[in-house]
């Protein structure tokens, strides 16, 4: 005698809530994925806002030293690699997260580049170096702004330590970036200001050596 | 946004579909295992369409005479106007088997041949073969025990592939395994839609009562089964039997086999679009017929994100690489977990796996070992690219039925 077979219906039920349990544990895997992320770019903030630290202390206890520029160079150059590897990360997170805001690990980067900015213009002006500093406004979604980002990242590869890169998203909410556009008079992205000078729309790479002289 | 809802909809549907039918196989699972036992073995005919076929059709009438059944079937070879040798192949065999009778007609099409068998079967029973299949001697024990209910009209078998050499024969193969557990669950939810022509048993009564076969359809045995259905006759699948088919070797032949099919299918869901979401005909037109246009519109949507994002990221990698020069440094865990994308990757990853774990249920359900049949990399390549392939020749042959373009057998 050959056994009836079982009737489908309750299946469609069942498969229902396998799904729901499948796509919950998904979701719960993303979650915990998000919240990952957050914590490893906030504690390599932090790090690179204690490195700061330790840079003015230094700065500070160095004052009158003969060697002074030289050193500072050293930290400087450390603390650009910092910035520059901390810009790799948020934006390799991009807009990827779903259940956590990053936006405020953007705004505490991009007071960090803009302490870290300031701190390259005293070196430049103290040590009488010819160091060139990039400040790049662009927008997220914009292909000039992402074509932009590579021309600065193979101007970076190819001058080192002799160009500093700090990038802000344009129009981002922050009182201490919004100075800096106001001041600038940054309206539109991508906009680049070399060594203090306003640059406005795609400036490309044969320009930037250009002015960069 | 919008295309990661997309995304997620489309793989909890395409999940919601697979987990539905595993349940079905767990909780069957024993019916899926039974043999019905023939309670009476009715008189038996065979039919075997040939066209060109002199270098298959000795093996497959040699696996016909070493057919065990009770009573002597009468098997008729009906050659649809061959230019070869299948003729004078048949009649050799024949010589020493006065039960195979060769039927000859001008080139007319499958159905034809078929029809033209059917009007000189005397069995109860009609059994219809390609003749590039061959069967198990024991193949009519299940399938006979299948007719013990009056209202089913057919019998079908599982069809394997013989020995896949290649890659694209191997990754059929992995096809043709899922395809036979299918079937089989089909048979316990009523949803079969397809009577194969390697090997189907027929009612002959069945066959009469619907008029044979349609001789203007591209697939008659697709047509030949909702026919049945939509007059009340059911069709049943052997938990046991086996028939073997030859595969299109090349991507060419593929290319022409499932373009036939695949219009087929679309046409015949056109000429039964009664059945659709017609509660009468249960899951087969509620569920199986929808669901075989859904399903294909669903795989070209994520096909066509996936050439959508790969041509963005194409574009994005190239500019890369000609502004900003390549990077050969492996990021570390944390900067690679950064990195991924897991509203894409979870769904993507969650559809291999349970593809990967529906190919192993069906291997282990149909006593076929992975590496022996399929190949590991055959299994890898079928998981990763078959089903694009074939969605992308559906939708090929959806365009040609849309514009009524030229047919070809």
């Amino acid at each position: 005698m050959v056994e009836k077979p079982k009737a489908a219906r309750s299946a469609f039920v069942k498969a229902a809530a396998a799904i729901a349990i499948i796509f919950g544990a998904g979701l719960a895997l993303g979650a915990m994925l998000d919240s990952f992320r957050i914590s490893f770019l906030n504690e390599e903030l932090i790090t690179a806002n204690i490195e700061t630290e330790s840079f003015l202390t230094s700065q500070a206890y160095l004052a009158g030293h003969e060697d002074y520029c030289a050193l500072m160079h050293n930290y400087l150059a450390a603390l650009s690699r910092r910035v520059e590897q901390l810009g790799e990360d948020l934006s390799s997170l991009g807009s990827k997260m779903v259940f956590m805001n990053s936006t405020f690990l953007d705004r505490r980067y991009f007071l960090y580049e803009i302490r870290l900015w300031l701190i390259v213009e005293s070196y430049k002006e103290r040590c009488n170096k010819s160091v060139n500093t990039i400040l790049f406004f662009y927008s997220d979604g914009d292909d000039a702004s992402f074509t932009q980002g590579l021309v600065l990242t193979s101007i970076k590869q190819k001058y080192q330590d002799n160009v500093m890169i700090f990038s802000f998203k344009h129009g981002f909410d922050e009182p201490a970036l919004r100075l800096i556009e106001e001041d600038y008079g940054i309206a539109s992205s991508p906009s680049l200001v070399i060594n203090g000078k306003l640059y406005s729309g795609f400036v490309s790479k044969g320009n930037l050596e250009k002015i960069m002289g | 946004m919008l295309e990661v809802v997309l995304v997620w909809i489309i793989t909890a549907f395409t999940l919601y579909v697979g987990v539905f039918w595993l349940i079905v196989a767990f909780e069957n699972r024993a019916v899926l295992r039974a043999q019905q036992k023939p309670v009476r073995w009715p008189s038996l005919s065979v039919i075997v369409p040939a066209y060109n076929e002199e270098k298959t059709i000795s093996s497959c009438l040699k696996s016909l005479i070493s057919l065990k059944y009770p009573k002597k079937p009468q098997i008729i070879v009906v050659d649809d106007g061959s230019v070869d040798g299948t003729a004078r192949e048949v009649l050799r065999i024949a010589a020493a088997h006065k039960n195979i009778t060769l039927i000859s007609q001008p080139n007319r099409g499958k159905g034809a041949a078929l029809n033209a068998g059917l009007r000189h079967a005397k069995g109860e029973l009609v059994a219809v073969m390609d003749a590039d299949s061959t069967i198990e001697p024991g193949i009519m024990d299940s399938l006979v025990g299948c007719f013990s209910e009056p209202r089913v009209g057919a019998a079908i078998a599982a069809v394997m592939t013989a020995k896949p050499a290649r890659l694209l024969t191997r990754m059929q193969t992995a096809e043709y395994i899922i395809s036979c557990l299918y079937r089989r669950l089909g048979s316990l939810t009523g949803t079969l839609y397809v009577t194969p022509g390697a090997f189907s048993v027929f009612r002959r009564a069945a066959l009469r009562d619907v008029g044979g076969f349609d001789e203007r359809n591209l697939t008659e045995d697709m047509e030949i089964a909702l026919r049945l259905q939509s007059k009340g006759w059911r069709i049943k699948n052997s938990m046991v039997a086996t028939a073997y088919t030859q595969l299109p070797e090349t991507p060419r032949d593929l290319y022409r086999q499932r373009i036939r099919w695949y219009r087929g299918l679309l046409e015949n869901t056109w000429k039964y679009r009664r059945m659709l979401f017609n509660p009468r005909h249960g899951l087969l037109g509620m569920w199986q017929l929808p669901m075989n246009i859904i399903f294909p519109f669903i795989s070209l949507t994520v096909i066509a994100m996936f050439v959508v994002f790969g041509a963005v990221w194409a574009y994005q990698t190239a500019l890369e690489l000609s502004i900003a020069g390549a990077s050969l440094t492996l990021p570390s865990l944390e900067r690679a977990l950064l990195g991924l994308d897991w509203r894409f990757a979870l769904p993507w990853a969650m559809t291999f796996t349970f593809g990967l774990a529906i190919l192993a249920f069906s291997c282990h359900e149909m006593r076929e070992r992975v590496s022996k049949s399929i190949g590991r990399f055959g299994a890898l390549a079928f998981l990763l690219t078959y089903y694009t392939i074939i969605n992308v020749i559906w939708f090929i042959a959806f365009f040609k039925t849309l514009a009524r373009s030229g047919r070809k057998w």
